[in-house]
């Protein structure tokens, strides 16, 4: 591919990485993981590109690939132990925003949306996403309706892991 | 729990400042990268199985095995073999090879586990092929041989045929179990996986 093609890409996928590293530290549990993760969405994001025809947009299809790789493509290479991202993913709970009972609550929270199967995870990270259902049935491949039962589903599974 | 999930989303969409930046300096030596996926290692595992037949078909076909293959009659058989053998191997890998250039990382996710999962078994579908032909062929060889030369069934043929299905029979569990083994690896997490997204249709 050439120059101009790649430079295309290279702004775009700089402008929307953080899809790409919210996948990542849904589906990998260290920054070695991480990046191996971000590497192989990267790898086939650029493969996919000539398909880009600019009919949807860029980060949309970003979605689509990266769960993809995520769920289906991913071969994780290295043995690890469960450990931080999810941790650090207690984002920005500032004191003032938030009490300790939240802070805790969302601690739960992160901890059990990690414990969900692939597809689940999916399921929530596009509803975290604020995607609507028409768009979580076509990234997963699913009717919408199957989506929003499943998605239910995942809720009372949630609950179940936070109140056992 | 909606509610809770709510409080989930807003957190969520705060973590863009905690995220990793990548500089496009840093990003152009990714697209230089040679791919890991699941895709590629299933095409290299499936070559090598495609080779591995292949190199059988022709590694009995020594001086050695000629003379024996003249000695009890092969020969007419042998080559009818080999002819049905090969045909077969290029149907698959066009089959393999055509069902292996559908797989799109853009398709939804269930589309793109479907055909990998599809390509995976035109190669399953070969070696059970493979199997079941090596199993026939050697059983009909044996009978041409036994008809051929009746001085070996005066030996004991009960013994004789006894052991030639003991031998097939072990060669053949040996490699539906090593196949066992290499498709569970492979394919695990993407059969449990696409388990989890048929569960939703029912």
């Amino acid at each position: 591919m050439d120059k101009t093609t790649e430079e295309k890409f290279v702004t775009l996928l700089e402008e929307n990485q953080n899809i790409v590293h919210k996948i990542c530290r849904l589906y990998t549990n260290n920054r070695d993981q991480h990046n191996d993760l971000f590497q192989e969405i990267t790898i086939q994001l650029w493969r996919a590109f000539p398909k880009f025809r600019g009919d949807s947009k860029f980060s949309t299809w970003m979605y689509r690939v990266g769960l993809n790789t995520a769920i289906t493509l991913y071969r994780k290479s290295k043995r690890t132990v469960q450990t931080q991202d999810f941790d650090s993913v207690m984002f920005r709970i500032s004191s003032e925003e938030y009490d300790d009972t939240v802070e805790q609550q969302l601690k739960l929270m992160y901890s059990a949306v990690k414990e969900l199967n692939d597809i689940d995870k999916a399921l929530v990270f596009l509803y975290l996403e604020d995607k609507n259902y028409s768009e979580i049935s076509e990234t997963l491949g699913i009717t919408e309706v199957n989506a929003r039962v499943k998605m239910n589903r995942v809720k009372k599974k949630l609950k179940k892991i936070l109140n056992p | 729990m909606v509610d809770e999930l709510e409080l989930l989303k807003k957190d969520w969409q705060k973590q863009e400042d905690t995220l990793p930046k990548y500089t496009k300096e840093d990003l152009y030596p990714m697209l230089l990268k040679k791919s890991s996926s699941i895709v590629k290692l299933i095409f290299i595992v499936s070559l090598i199985e495609f080779a591995f037949w292949i190199v059988l078909s022709f590694a009995f076909n020594d001086n050695e095995t000629k003379a024996f293959e003249k000695q009890f009659g092969l020969q007419t058989f042998d080559t009818i073999v080999l002819v049905v053998h090969l045909t077969a191997l290029v149907v698959f890998a066009v089959w393999f090879y055509k069902n292996f250039k559908k797989i799109q990382a853009t398709d939804s996710a269930k589309v793109l586990m479907k055909n990998i999962i599809k390509t995976r078994n035109t190669v399953k579908y070969y070696i059970w092929f493979s199997m079941a032909f090596v199993a026939i062929a050697s059983t009909i060889a044996y009978a041409i041989m036994i008809q051929n030369n009746p001085a070996l069934a005066d030996e004991n043929l009960l013994y004789l045929s006894l052991k030639f299905i003991i031998v097939i029979t072990i060669a053949l569990g040996l490699l539906w179990g090593l196949y066992r083994i290499i498709y569970g690896l492979l394919l695990r997490k993407l059969n449990r996986n696409y388990r989890e997204l048929k569960k939703l249709e029912i």
